[in-house]
């Protein structure tokens, strides 16, 4: 049975390249996922879900039984929002992360790099990536150093339980600000060039209001796969 | 609802890992033994929802969990920050959080990735969904 690829609302309308750079991984290891098509937001964990319980689980839940297969997410807060909602109904249905599809087909991968990344890393997969594979009993700041390596790259390791601050954001910016500014100099610390995630929030911050130089590993697995698309438009950080 | 606070052992691992503690925000383990002794908790939109506190906690309390309850109870009371309220004014519009816009439309052209529309019998049963605070005004 074919994976459903749910590709959420921020990384469609915001930062496109990263939907663009997983179809190509898809197409290149010529995976069986299927784009579920336009579907709503997933009443995302931080804001929506805060409202109203019965307005999330409901839509959560209607995204979920829309998918056939295993159903696969772009955005690690889609990936909270819906994994919890399954949780909650005690369905059976796998919801994951596309770091977890690199994962599993990273020897895959590891054959087809053309164009080895060759840059120093810091590695911050993202709170609610590091606390979903925390619940699966692994560890995503293991598993995104090891792609970062198979793909040319040097991983580099920042201090634990850091955060990008986007969700007290336009709450308390002094607040957001402090937690997103410790994040950047712990990145820097590491004397990486730059810092690589898989949440498209925490790429936001980082890149747009930090102004640090951001990748996704979505982004730079396709490109050491081969894909030439430019992307550059796509990032503010220096 | 369950949260198992009473397995807490206040030993403060869920505040170790908070990233909003560490710079004046919200504390967890303030929070669980306030509900626990039926107190109002504090600072409840300072909460990130990371969930950090929840996966550093040895005894598996939902931390995080807990929090966003509570903060489904302001909400239920009319407290809800700004940001949220047009969040939720914007999800009841579109459907979605952020929209495709002309510019990224053109992106996503650019990139050989269509831009669609959610179906009319999909956003009739979706608008339903969405009924409770924030989403009503």
């Amino acid at each position: 049975m074919s994976d459903s690829l749910y590709r959420g609302c921020s990384i469609p309308a915001r930062l496109p390249f990263i939907e663009a750079a997983a179809k190509y991984i898809i197409d290149q290891l010529k995976l069986d996922i299927q784009d579920m098509g336009e579907m709503p937001c997933c009443m995302e964990p931080v804001g929506l879900k805060s409202l109203d319980h019965d307005s999330w689980s409901d839509v959560s839940s209607f995204i979920c039984s829309r998918s056939k297969g295993r159903l696969i997410t772009l955005c690690d807060g889609c990936t909270v929002s819906l994994a919890g909602s399954v949780k909650e109904k005690g369905s059976d249905l796998d919801v994951i992360g596309f770091l977890e599809v690199i994962y599993e087909n990273l020897s895959s991968i590891k054959s087809k790099v053309t164009s080895p990344i060759g840059i120093s890393l810091a590695v911050f997969p993202g709170c609610h990536c590091e606390s979903l594979m925390s619940s699966k009993g692994r560890d995503a700041n293991k598993m995104m150093s090891e792609i970062v390596e198979a793909i040319g790259g040097k991983a580099l390791t920042p201090s634990e339980n850091l955060c990008c601050g986007g969700g007290v954001s336009s709450i308390d910016d002094n607040l957001a600000k402090a937690i997103l500014n410790e994040s950047v100099e712990s990145f820097k610390a590491t004397g990486a060039s730059a810092v690589v995630t898989s949440c498209p929030y925490c790429f936001m911050q980082f890149d747009m209001v930090a102004r640090y130089r951001t990748y996704s590993i979505v982004e730079l697995t396709a490109k050491a796969m081969g894909w030439d698309a430019d992307t550059e438009q796509f990032h503010r950080g220096k | 609802m369950d949260f198992g606070l009473d397995r807490c052992l206040e030993c403060g691992s869920c505040t170790d890992a908070c990233p909003s503690a560490r710079h004046g925000g919200i504390v967890p383990d303030k929070v669980v033994k306030d509900v626990s002794e039926g107190r109002q908790a504090e600072n409840v939109w300072k909460c990130l929802q990371c969930h950090r506190c929840s996966a550093a906690c040895p005894e598996d309390i939902d931390v995080a969990g807990l929090i966003c309850h509570l903060r489904n109870l302001e909400a239920a009371k009319g407290d809800i920050p700004e940001r949220f309220r047009r969040s939720a004014k914007q999800m009841s519009k579109d459907l979605r959080m952020y929209p495709i816009i002309g510019r990224t439309a053109s992106q996503r052209a650019d990139l050989g990735l269509s831009t669609g529309e959610i179906s009319e019998d999909d956003k009739n049963k979706v608008s339903k969904m969405l009924r409770g605070p924030g989403f009503d005004e």
